[in-house]
Parts: structure tokens; C-alpha cells; sequence
């Protein structure tokens, strides 16, 4: 039943012209950014400085960022289109007992598949910026690694909209909402927590529980994946050095860093896989009615 | 057997089907009538497993239709709205559907050549669905929903805005299924073609049962809410004294000559009232029920 599912979806997505359309327009972006980034490089050898191997770095991290923001722009637009024809063609198969699982584990497939698909059409692009900032392959698979991550976290926060919005506008709402307050929400909630102690104590010290609090709800914030990514790049981000510092942690730290930002990951993938059983329990919820 | 026991439906904590009790036999072809679409429509959804009844349950050869794995593989269902991913060919659309109800590979290609045969759709074979006529549509989920060789098939408003002969088509095939031995439970309007074709039906008015049995004692049971109408030339008085002591009339409104009342009883009761007025030295020119059409019934 798994595969029908699947060959369905990649049939329905690998006929549609979106996908080349896509590519087209997203690798004309990249490929402009880092043609102006290879100008301005080229200006700056020309003006008698020395080539810059930090200049192609921060063109790297530049596209990267674009790429993985790019998954979170195309997952609510993905969604949203899906949501007329999917419904009506879904009431053939509701009779179906455990096919709202097939169908939901199918369209996360193929949307991280797609945005798979999309970074590996970029690698041209990308690997203009490697040759001259000396990155490794390692770090293009560790690209790689974090879009999966997010189109899988992205994505199933998506299905689990459509699954629950009756409108198309609807579900591109709430998944722009959830992402927003999953990331830029968390962080402005931990600060307001930690002003409310900060201004509590009277002594301008921090309760040990909010150090705790901003720990474990931060490993649920995909900005933090972000940043250990970024720092795996670049080494440490003062910005993030300092936010966590007021709450107390030394991220400097190797071990700690490492460890945190693995667990950052384990935690997307679980915040992911919730949110898919949620859309599976939604898909078809007069069944349960 | 299909069975429905004390079934209640609430949708949106709105009671749809009221504590609907029905057996339908194998091999019967059932009319759901009536203007009550949303009960309709929720009790074929409960009858095929796409939803699950609020209360009461639903049997199938004695197996729960909603708990049940495998009662599906016997149901087939065509739902009212529908719709297809063009982009796919007919062949690769029922494919779909014959892995999901666990057709056997080596069975799939022919059984597509026996659907597309029934539907006299062979030509569209490797045609994308975005390709073929509206018109034709219906009968692609017509073949979709045949593909398993379920016993039970069940039809949403399966006629929609077809064309006379497009009608004349499905019922067709509808025929053929059911002389194939599958059972048929079809909500649908009436029109004059589907009054013969149906064997047993129900009328759903409010959420519940008002009528049901075949179209003929359906039919008399409305006919008995119809009014009678006649002509009393003489005796106007006598004519109203009979009729207020009769228990079954109802409703008696006079205008000029002409008599219109409700009465409940039968044709044997309608000839006594009939005798009765004559006997009281009335006289009655014309004694009549208004004729109705079923589908005005139903739209009463």
C-alpha cells in the first residue's frame, strides 16, 4: 500500500511543471548572488588585496542560508496548492483503514525528496563557492544533512495544517505562524522569562530554573540546528555566544556545543515526527467522529 | 446482509441519522430517497467505513464495517465529489486502486481490460485523465470502484448532471453489475428511469425512516397523505356531517362546490366513505385523490 501511495505522489509531482519552474528560478537567485559575490572577490585581488579565502566562506554561508531558507518559504506554498484536488481525490480512499498513514508518510517523501532535489540542482552553484574558500565535501554533506532536516521538520509541520485547515489560505497561515513562533518565538518568550526573573531577583540574578528552561525549550527551536551549523562553518557566532550567555551558558565549550546541537537535532526530528502522527490522527477526522 | 442497528450520526454535534434501523438483503437493488441529502450521504459514508456512526453500529455479513481490516475489500464506494490528478493515465489511476485493495499483480492488467470493457472506455486505456471527456468522468470513478469485484457497491448521487443518455449509460452498467450478483445501494433523485430499476427503497425525510419497502407501498403510503378532492352538487350539509364523523378525515375546507380533505385510510376506506356519502343523500359528481408524481413527494 506504501508504494501505490508514493508512486502516486511522485507520479502526480514529477509530471507537474512546477518543479522545473522552480529550479529555474531558485538556481537564477543562488547563481546571481554568487556571481556578484565572485565580482566583488574579484574586484578586491584586482585592487592589489590579497585573495580572500573569508570573503568565499561568508559567500558559502550566505548561499546556504538562502538554501535553507528557502525550505521554509516552498513548504506552506506546497501545502497550500495541495489542498482542493487532494481532498476530493482523498474521499476515494477514506474507506481505506491505515491508508491516512500511507498518504501522509508519502507526502513528506516526496516533499523532502523535492527539496532534496532542488539542493542537488544547486550543486553547481554551490561548489563555485568551495573551490576558492577551501570547504570540504564534508560540509556540503552537512548541508545537505541540515535541509533534509528541515524539509522533514518543515514539512510535517505543513501536512499537519493541511490536514486540519479546511482552506488552502488557511494552512499557509498556520504553518507560517508555527514556524515563526518556533523559532523568533521561543527566543522572544525566553527573554521575556529571563527579564521578568532578572527584574523578580532584585539582586540582578538569574533563577537557575530559567537557565534550565532556556536549555531544554531552546533544543525545540530549529534556529539553534541553524546556528550549529554556522558555527561548525565558522567557528563560534558572538551573537549566539552572547544570547546564551545571559542565560548563563558558555557554549565556547566543544563538548557542550557538540552535544547540544545534536540533541537540537534529535529534538527537530521528534517536533517532526509529532507533528505527522497529529496529521495522520487529522487526515480523516469525521472517522473518529 | 448488510444491517444497520439503532445507527446514529452526529456531524458538527448536529444529529444527522436518527437511530436508523435496516437490513437489506444480498442482491437487492436500494433507492435512498428523500430531500434529506446530508443523512443520505452520512449513511452511505457509515455503510462504507469512511466515517464511524455515533452510536449503533453497522454490519456486514455480521463483520463491523468501521473495525473490521478487511470488510473494505468487500464494499465499493462511489463518493458524490470526486475528483482526479489529470496528470496520471487511466491505467495508472486504477493501478492506484487495485494495490491499495490488494489485487493480485499478475490479475491487475486484466482486470483493467474487464473494467474498461464494462465501461466501453477501452480506447483510454494510456490516456491522461485530463484528456478524456467530462461526461466520461462518472464512469472512471465508476471503474475505480468496481475494480475490487466488491459484493456491495454504494453511489453517491451518482447521475449528477449527467445528460439523458449518459444516465441511461450508468444505469446500464449498474445493471450489468447487479447481474453479475453485487448488491446496489444508490442515493439518488428519481427520474423515471431509476423508479424501475429500484427494488427496495427508503425514504429519509428529518434524519429518520418515513417510508420504506418497495416503490409501489412507498408510493401508497404518500398517496395516502394526499388530499381527495370532490364535487358535491347537492347535500352540502349531509356531505359535511358525514365526513366530521368519519375519524380518518382531516383537514375539510369548502370552496363553493368543491370539497377538499385529508384522509388516512386505505382504497377500502375511501369506497365506504364514498358509499356513506351517497347513503346520507349526497350528491357527488366527482371523488377523486389528487395524482402525484413520487419525486413530488419526496420534494414536499
Amino acid at each position: 500500500m506504501q508504494n501505490s501511495m508514493f508512486r502516486l505522489e511522485m507520479l502526480k509531482e514529477g509530471r507537474s511543471i512546477r518543479l522545473p519552474i522552480l529550479m529555474i528560478f531558485y538556481n537564477s537567485i543562488l547563481a546571481f548572488v554568487t556571481i556578484l559575490f565572485l565580482f566583488f572577490n574579484n574586484e578586491s585581488s584586482q585592487a592589489g588585496y590579497l585573495s580572500n579565502h573569508a570573503g568565499f566562506l561568508v559567500q558559502f554561508l550566505i548561499i546556504s542560508s538562502l538554501q535553507i531558507l528557502t525550505v521554509f518559504i516552498l513548504m506552506p506554498f506546497a501545502v497550500s496548492y495541495m489542498e482542493d484536488t487532494d481532498r476530493k481525490v482523498s474521499e476515494q480512499f477514506m474507506m481505506i483503514p491505515g491508508v491516512a498513514r500511507y498518504q501522509i508518510i508519502a507526502k513528506i517523501n516526496v516533499l523532502v525528496l523535492t527539496n532534496l532535489l532542488i539542493f542537488l540542482s544547486s550543486l553547481p552553484i554551490i561548489t563555485l563557492s568551495c573551490i576558492y574558500s577551501g570547504i570540504s565535501l564534508m560540509k556540503i554533506g552537512r548541508l545537505f544533512g541540515v535541509i533534509t532536516l528541515f524539509s522533514f521538520w518543515g514539512g510535517s509541520i505543513a501536512l499537519f495544517h493541511y490536514s486540519i485547515s479546511r482552506r488552502p489560505l488557511f494552512a499557509f497561515a498556520g504553518t507560517i505562524f508555527t514556524y515563526f513562533m518556533m523559532s523568533v518565538g521561543i527566543l522572544l518568550f525566553l527573554e521575556i522569562i529571563r527579564g521578568a526573573s532578572l527584574s523578580l531577583s532584585g539582586q540582578g540574578e538569574l533563577a537557575s530554573w530559567v537557565t534550565g528552561l532556556c536549555l531544554v525549550v531552546n533544543l525545540f527551536n530549529p534556529v539553534v540546528v541553524y546556528v550549529g551549523y554556522f558555527e561548525n562553518l565558522s567557528g563560534n557566532v558572538p551573537i549566539i555566544t552572547s544570547y546564551f550567555g545571559n542565560f548563563g551558558i558558555d557554549v565556547t565549550s566543544r563538548t557542550f556545543s557538540y552535544l547540544y546541537f545534536k540533541l537540537a537535532i534529535l529534538a527537530c526530528v521528534l517536533v517532526g515526527i509529532i507533528f505527522l502522527s497529529l496529521s495522520v490522527h487529522f487526515y480523516f477526522r469525521e472517522k473518529s467522529s | 446482509m448488510l444491517e444497520f442497528q439503532n445507527v446514529t450520526i452526529y456531524r458538527k454535534k448536529k444529529k444527522i441519522v436518527d437511530n436508523l434501523n435496516l437490513s437489506l438483503e444480498d442482491g437487492v437493488i436500494f433507492g435512498l430517497l428523500g430531500s434529506d441529502q446530508p443523512a443520505k450521504s452520512s449513511i452511505l459514508q457509515a455503510a462504507t467505513g469512511s466515517i464511524k456512526p455515533s452510536y449503533g453500529e453497522i454490519l456486514l455479513d455480521g463483520n463491523s464495517v468501521s473495525s473490521s481490516d478487511s470488510t473494505y475489500l468487500h464494499i465499493g464506494y462511489m463518493p458524490q465529489k470526486y475528483a482526479f490528478y489529470e496528470q496520471l493515465t487511466v491505467e495508472e489511476y486504477f493501478e492506484v486502486f487495485l494495490a491499495l485493495y490488494k489485487v493480485n499483480g499478475r490479475y491487475r492488467s486484466r482486470r483493467v481490460d474487464e473494467v474498461l470493457n464494462l465501461l466501453e472506455m477501452e480506447e483510454y486505456r494510456s490516456s491522461y485523465i485530463g484528456e478524456i471527456p467530462n461526461e466520461l468522468k462518472p464512469f472512471l470513478c465508476l471503474g475505480k470502484t468496481i475494480l475490487h469485484e466488491p459484493s456491495w457497491l454504494f453511489f453517491d448521487e451518482p447521475f449528477g448532471d449527467m445528460s439523458p443518455a449518459f444516465r441511461k449509460k450508468m444505469l446500464d452498467c449498474m445493471g450489468m453489475l447487479w447481474e453479475q450478483g453485487k448488491s446496489l445501494v444508490i442515493n439518488s433523485p428519481i427520474f423515471p428511469e431509476i423508479n424501475a430499476f429500484l427494488t427496495d427503497v427508503v425514504v429519509i425525510e428529518g434524519g429518520q425512516v418515513v417510508a420504506k419497502g418497495t416503490i409501489e407501498t412507498c408510493y401508497e403510503s404518500f398517496l395516502r397523505s394526499s388530499p381527495i378532492r370532490m364535487r358535491i352538487l347537492g347535500g352540502m350539509d349531509e356531505a359535511i356531517r358525514v365526513l366530521r364523523e368519519n375519524d380518518q378525515v382531516d383537514r375539510v375546507t369548502v370552496n363553493g362546490e368543491d370539497v377538499i380533505l385529508l384522509f388516512s385510510g386505505g382504497d377500502q376506506e375511501e369506497a365506504q366513505l364514498l358509499t356513506q356519502l351517497v347513503q346520507a343523500g349526497v350528491t357527488v359528481h366527482h371523488y377523486m385523490r389528487d395524482p402525484v408524481e413520487l419525486d413530488q413527494i419526496m420534494w414536499r
